[in-house]
Protein backbone atom coordinates (compact mmCIF):
# COMPACT_ATOMS: atom_id res chain seq x y z
CA UNK A 1 0.00 0.00 0.00
CA UNK A 2 1.76 3.37 -0.92
CA UNK A 3 1.39 6.26 1.78
CA UNK A 4 -1.06 8.34 -0.44
CA UNK A 5 -3.05 5.58 -0.76
CA UNK A 6 -3.13 4.98 3.39
CA UNK A 7 -3.59 8.07 3.86
CA UNK A 8 -6.67 8.22 1.60
CA UNK A 9 -7.93 5.09 3.41
CA UNK A 10 -7.89 6.75 7.05
CA UNK A 11 -9.35 10.26 4.82
CA UNK A 12 -12.22 11.40 7.23
CA UNK A 13 -12.13 15.07 6.18
CA UNK A 14 -14.31 17.46 6.28
CA UNK A 15 -15.27 17.20 2.58
CA UNK A 16 -14.51 14.12 -0.02
CA UNK A 17 -16.13 16.63 -2.83
CA UNK A 18 -13.03 18.95 -2.06
CA UNK A 19 -10.67 15.77 -2.02
CA UNK A 20 -11.68 14.30 -5.26
CA UNK A 21 -11.25 17.53 -6.79
CA UNK A 22 -7.81 17.92 -5.54
CA UNK A 23 -7.22 14.30 -7.07
CA UNK A 24 -8.27 15.21 -10.60
CA UNK A 25 -5.92 18.68 -10.22
CA UNK A 26 -2.67 16.69 -9.32
CA UNK A 27 -3.21 15.31 -12.88
CA UNK A 28 -2.35 18.77 -13.87
CA UNK A 29 1.28 18.59 -12.63
CA UNK A 30 2.29 15.60 -14.59
CA UNK A 31 4.12 16.90 -17.86
CA UNK A 32 2.03 16.96 -20.87
CA UNK A 33 -1.09 16.19 -19.47
CA UNK A 34 -3.78 18.59 -20.80
CA UNK A 35 -6.49 18.02 -18.45
CA UNK A 36 -8.41 15.68 -16.25
CA UNK A 37 -12.30 14.77 -15.03
CA UNK A 38 -13.90 12.81 -12.73
CA UNK A 39 -17.24 11.90 -14.79
CA UNK A 40 -19.96 9.54 -13.33
CA UNK A 41 -21.26 6.98 -15.37
CA UNK A 42 -24.26 8.71 -16.59
CA UNK A 43 -21.89 11.37 -18.31
CA UNK A 44 -22.75 13.81 -15.46
CA UNK A 45 -19.41 16.08 -14.50
CA UNK A 46 -18.09 14.97 -10.87
CA UNK A 47 -15.26 17.50 -10.89
CA UNK A 48 -13.35 18.84 -14.25
CA UNK A 49 -9.77 20.64 -14.61
CA UNK A 50 -9.70 21.24 -18.42
CA UNK A 51 -9.04 24.17 -21.11
CA UNK A 52 -11.10 26.47 -21.70
CA UNK A 53 -10.78 25.24 -25.52
CA UNK A 54 -12.09 21.90 -24.55
CA UNK A 55 -16.04 21.48 -23.95
CA UNK A 56 -16.59 19.40 -20.78
CA UNK A 57 -20.02 18.35 -21.43
CA UNK A 58 -19.32 16.55 -24.64
CA UNK A 59 -15.97 14.73 -23.49
CA UNK A 60 -18.33 14.00 -20.23
CA UNK A 61 -20.86 12.59 -22.04
CA UNK A 62 -18.75 10.74 -24.32
CA UNK A 63 -16.22 9.08 -21.65
CA UNK A 64 -19.21 7.74 -20.32
CA UNK A 65 -20.29 6.27 -22.57
CA UNK A 66 -17.34 4.46 -23.81
CA UNK A 67 -16.24 3.82 -20.14
CA UNK A 68 -20.09 1.72 -19.91
CA UNK A 69 -18.86 0.28 -22.92
CA UNK A 70 -16.05 -1.16 -22.41
CA UNK A 71 -17.51 -2.05 -19.03
CA UNK A 72 -20.18 -4.00 -20.87
CA UNK A 73 -18.09 -5.27 -23.63
CA UNK A 74 -15.67 -6.67 -20.77
CA UNK A 75 -18.31 -8.90 -18.99
CA UNK A 76 -18.75 -9.81 -22.13
CA UNK A 77 -15.56 -11.24 -22.12
CA UNK A 78 -15.90 -12.60 -19.20
CA UNK A 79 -13.81 -10.17 -17.49
CA UNK A 80 -15.15 -8.38 -13.72
CA UNK A 81 -14.46 -5.22 -15.16
CA UNK A 82 -11.91 -3.38 -17.52
CA UNK A 83 -8.74 -0.93 -15.76
CA UNK A 84 -7.93 1.45 -18.24
CA UNK A 85 -8.44 2.12 -21.77
CA UNK A 86 -6.28 3.98 -23.80
CA UNK A 87 -7.14 5.92 -26.78
CA UNK A 88 -4.42 7.72 -29.13
CA UNK A 89 -5.11 9.79 -32.14
CA UNK A 90 -2.53 11.95 -33.81
CA UNK A 91 -3.03 15.06 -32.15
CA UNK A 92 -2.86 13.32 -28.37
CA UNK A 93 -4.37 10.50 -26.06
CA UNK A 94 -6.76 9.89 -23.83
CA UNK A 95 -6.84 7.36 -20.71
CA UNK A 96 -10.19 6.14 -19.39
CA UNK A 97 -10.12 4.31 -16.11
CA UNK A 98 -13.55 2.77 -13.74
CA UNK A 99 -13.32 4.02 -10.35
CA UNK A 100 -16.70 2.98 -9.16
CA UNK A 101 -18.40 6.72 -8.93
CA UNK A 102 -17.61 6.74 -12.45
CA UNK A 103 -14.85 7.65 -14.66
CA UNK A 104 -11.60 9.25 -14.77
CA UNK A 105 -10.31 10.53 -17.61
CA UNK A 106 -6.96 12.00 -18.73
CA UNK A 107 -6.24 13.75 -21.81
CA UNK A 108 -2.62 14.28 -22.34
CA UNK A 109 -0.30 14.77 -25.72
CA UNK A 110 1.22 12.89 -27.90
CA UNK A 111 4.34 13.10 -26.40
CA UNK A 112 3.20 12.30 -22.67
CA UNK A 113 4.68 9.48 -20.64
CA UNK A 114 1.81 7.27 -21.28
CA UNK A 115 3.08 4.71 -18.35
CA UNK A 116 3.36 7.84 -15.97
CA UNK A 117 -0.19 8.43 -16.19
CA UNK A 118 -1.24 4.73 -16.62
CA UNK A 119 0.40 4.56 -12.85
CA UNK A 120 -1.23 7.89 -11.61
CA UNK A 121 -4.71 7.10 -13.06
CA UNK A 122 -4.37 3.94 -11.12
CA UNK A 123 -3.19 5.66 -7.94
CA UNK A 124 -6.33 7.93 -8.43
CA UNK A 125 -8.88 5.41 -9.21
CA UNK A 126 -7.40 3.55 -5.99
CA UNK A 127 -7.44 6.30 -3.49
CA UNK A 128 -11.29 7.49 -4.95
CA UNK A 129 -12.35 4.20 -4.53
CA UNK A 130 -10.91 4.02 -0.97
CA UNK A 131 -12.24 7.83 0.08
CA UNK A 132 -15.69 5.89 -0.52
CA UNK A 133 -15.28 3.01 1.12
CA UNK A 134 -16.39 2.56 4.78
CA UNK A 135 -14.02 1.58 7.23
CA UNK A 136 -15.46 -1.69 7.73
CA UNK A 137 -15.11 -2.30 4.16
CA UNK A 138 -18.78 -2.78 3.54
CA UNK A 139 -20.83 -1.72 0.18
CA UNK A 140 -20.15 1.79 -1.16
CA UNK A 141 -22.05 4.51 -3.02
CA UNK A 142 -24.20 2.71 -5.94
CA UNK B 1 -39.44 11.58 14.71
CA UNK B 2 -37.71 10.56 17.92
CA UNK B 3 -34.90 13.11 19.01
CA UNK B 4 -31.97 10.82 18.61
CA UNK B 5 -32.88 10.12 15.10
CA UNK B 6 -33.33 13.65 14.46
CA UNK B 7 -29.73 14.30 15.36
CA UNK B 8 -28.43 11.37 13.02
CA UNK B 9 -30.56 12.52 10.01
CA UNK B 10 -28.87 16.04 10.78
CA UNK B 11 -25.37 14.41 11.03
CA UNK B 12 -25.96 13.23 7.27
CA UNK B 13 -27.12 16.06 6.60
CA UNK B 14 -24.07 18.02 7.19
CA UNK B 15 -21.72 15.47 5.54
CA UNK B 16 -23.98 15.76 2.47
CA UNK B 17 -23.45 19.44 2.89
CA UNK B 18 -19.78 19.60 3.59
CA UNK B 19 -18.69 16.41 0.84
CA UNK B 20 -20.97 18.27 -1.94
CA UNK B 21 -19.93 21.69 -0.99
CA UNK B 22 -23.81 22.65 -1.52
CA UNK B 23 -24.73 26.14 -0.27
CA UNK B 24 -27.91 24.34 1.71
CA UNK B 25 -29.63 20.98 1.93
CA UNK B 26 -33.65 20.25 3.31
CA UNK B 27 -35.56 17.62 4.79
CA UNK B 28 -38.63 17.99 3.62
CA UNK B 29 -42.09 15.29 3.65
CA UNK B 30 -44.17 14.80 0.71
CA UNK B 31 -46.12 18.14 1.95
CA UNK B 32 -43.37 20.44 1.59
CA UNK B 33 -42.52 20.10 5.45
CA UNK B 34 -39.57 20.92 6.16
CA UNK B 35 -38.21 18.03 8.70
CA UNK B 36 -34.62 19.26 9.14
CA UNK B 37 -32.12 21.64 7.41
CA UNK B 38 -28.71 22.32 7.13
CA UNK B 39 -26.40 25.04 5.43
CA UNK B 40 -26.85 28.28 4.59
CA UNK B 41 -31.04 27.74 4.60
CA UNK B 42 -31.39 30.83 6.10
CA UNK B 43 -30.45 33.23 3.51
CA UNK B 44 -33.59 31.38 1.69
CA UNK B 45 -36.89 31.33 1.93
CA UNK B 46 -37.07 27.63 3.08
CA UNK B 47 -40.45 27.53 3.52
CA UNK B 48 -41.62 28.62 0.25
CA UNK B 49 -38.75 26.39 -1.51
CA UNK B 50 -39.88 23.51 0.34
CA UNK B 51 -43.05 23.73 -0.51
CA UNK B 52 -42.93 24.33 -4.25
CA UNK B 53 -40.31 21.86 -4.54
CA UNK B 54 -42.33 18.90 -2.86
CA UNK B 55 -45.60 20.51 -5.13
CA UNK B 56 -43.23 20.35 -8.63
CA UNK B 57 -42.33 16.98 -7.57
CA UNK B 58 -45.58 15.59 -7.17
CA UNK B 59 -46.69 17.37 -10.14
CA UNK B 60 -44.28 15.69 -12.43
CA UNK B 61 -45.30 12.26 -11.15
CA UNK B 62 -48.20 12.24 -14.03
CA UNK B 63 -45.40 12.52 -16.65
CA UNK B 64 -43.35 9.69 -15.32
CA UNK B 65 -46.66 7.25 -15.55
CA UNK B 66 -47.09 8.53 -19.12
CA UNK B 67 -43.50 6.87 -19.43
CA UNK B 68 -44.41 3.87 -17.18
CA UNK B 69 -42.61 5.23 -13.86
CA UNK B 70 -44.18 5.69 -10.71
CA UNK B 71 -42.13 9.13 -10.59
CA UNK B 72 -39.32 10.51 -11.07
CA UNK B 73 -36.74 10.05 -8.72
CA UNK B 74 -34.29 13.03 -9.22
CA UNK B 75 -35.23 16.59 -10.79
CA UNK B 76 -32.85 18.96 -11.30
CA UNK B 77 -33.56 23.17 -11.69
CA UNK B 78 -30.43 24.50 -13.04
CA UNK B 79 -30.23 28.39 -12.66
CA UNK B 80 -27.54 30.98 -13.91
CA UNK B 81 -26.26 30.46 -10.15
CA UNK B 82 -28.46 28.98 -8.08
CA UNK B 83 -29.39 25.33 -8.83
CA UNK B 84 -31.93 22.87 -6.87
CA UNK B 85 -31.17 19.44 -6.47
CA UNK B 86 -34.25 17.09 -5.46
CA UNK B 87 -34.57 13.49 -4.93
CA UNK B 88 -36.45 11.13 -3.26
CA UNK B 89 -35.51 9.84 0.22
CA UNK B 90 -38.78 7.27 1.03
CA UNK B 91 -42.18 7.30 0.18
CA UNK B 92 -42.15 9.80 2.02
CA UNK B 93 -39.50 12.27 2.30
CA UNK B 94 -37.62 13.98 -0.22
CA UNK B 95 -34.02 15.81 0.32
CA UNK B 96 -33.48 18.66 -0.93
CA UNK B 97 -30.22 20.39 -2.24
CA UNK B 98 -29.27 24.03 -2.97
CA UNK B 99 -25.73 24.64 -4.84
CA UNK B 100 -23.69 27.07 -7.11
CA UNK B 101 -21.05 27.15 -9.42
CA UNK B 102 -18.79 26.27 -6.66
CA UNK B 103 -20.06 22.51 -7.13
CA UNK B 104 -21.52 20.30 -10.28
CA UNK B 105 -24.53 18.43 -10.08
CA UNK B 106 -22.24 15.50 -10.85
CA UNK B 107 -20.89 16.06 -7.57
CA UNK B 108 -24.00 16.77 -6.02
CA UNK B 109 -26.07 13.50 -7.43
CA UNK B 110 -23.54 11.43 -5.76
CA UNK B 111 -23.27 12.89 -2.27
CA UNK B 112 -27.22 13.12 -2.79
CA UNK B 113 -27.74 9.07 -3.29
CA UNK B 114 -25.72 8.23 -1.01
CA UNK B 115 -27.03 10.70 2.23
CA UNK B 116 -30.63 9.56 0.58
CA UNK B 117 -29.57 6.06 1.48
CA UNK B 118 -28.44 6.76 4.88
CA UNK B 119 -31.69 9.05 6.03
CA UNK B 120 -34.00 6.01 4.11
CA UNK B 121 -32.21 3.85 6.70
CA UNK B 122 -32.77 6.06 9.61
CA UNK B 123 -36.26 6.93 8.97
CA UNK B 124 -37.08 3.40 8.54
CA UNK B 125 -35.98 2.68 11.68
CA UNK B 126 -37.28 5.29 13.19
CA UNK B 127 -40.66 4.10 11.79
CA UNK B 128 -40.04 0.48 13.66
CA UNK B 129 -39.27 2.04 16.97
CA UNK B 130 -41.71 1.92 20.13
CA UNK B 131 -43.09 5.32 20.58
CA UNK B 132 -42.72 7.11 24.04
CA UNK B 133 -44.99 10.30 24.39
CA UNK B 134 -43.04 13.54 24.63
CA UNK B 135 -39.36 12.15 22.63
CA UNK B 136 -40.22 13.04 20.02
CA UNK B 137 -38.42 16.06 17.96
CA UNK B 138 -40.49 16.52 14.39
CA UNK B 139 -42.92 14.23 12.98
CA UNK B 140 -41.68 11.62 10.84
CA UNK B 141 -44.14 11.40 8.34
CA UNK B 142 -47.35 13.59 7.23
CA UNK B 143 -49.84 11.31 9.02
CA UNK B 144 -47.71 11.81 12.29
CA UNK B 145 -47.92 15.78 12.00
CA UNK B 146 -51.39 15.71 11.24
CA UNK B 147 -52.16 13.17 14.16
CA UNK B 148 -50.14 15.93 16.37
CA UNK B 149 -52.44 19.04 15.73
CA UNK B 150 -54.77 19.87 18.73
CA UNK B 151 -58.36 18.48 17.74
CA UNK B 152 -61.44 20.51 18.01
CA UNK B 153 -63.58 19.95 20.92
CA UNK B 154 -66.60 18.40 18.64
Amino acid sequence: MTPRLKLAMEHDGPSRGRYVRDLVQQFLKLRSVRGALLVASDGFVIAAEVPDSVSVEPLAAMAARLGRELEASAARMGHTSFSTAMFSAEDGGMFVAAAGIGYVVVLADPQANQEAIRSAVEEAVALIQAAWSPPDGTASVG
Amino acid sequence: MHEVDAARVQTVLERFLADASCAATVLIDRGGESLAVAGTARAFDVVSIAALAAGAFSSTAPLARLLGEREFSVLIHEGVKESLHVSTVDDGSILLAIFDERTTVGMVRVFAREASKKIGAILAEARTRPRRPGADATPATPEEARSALPRRPS
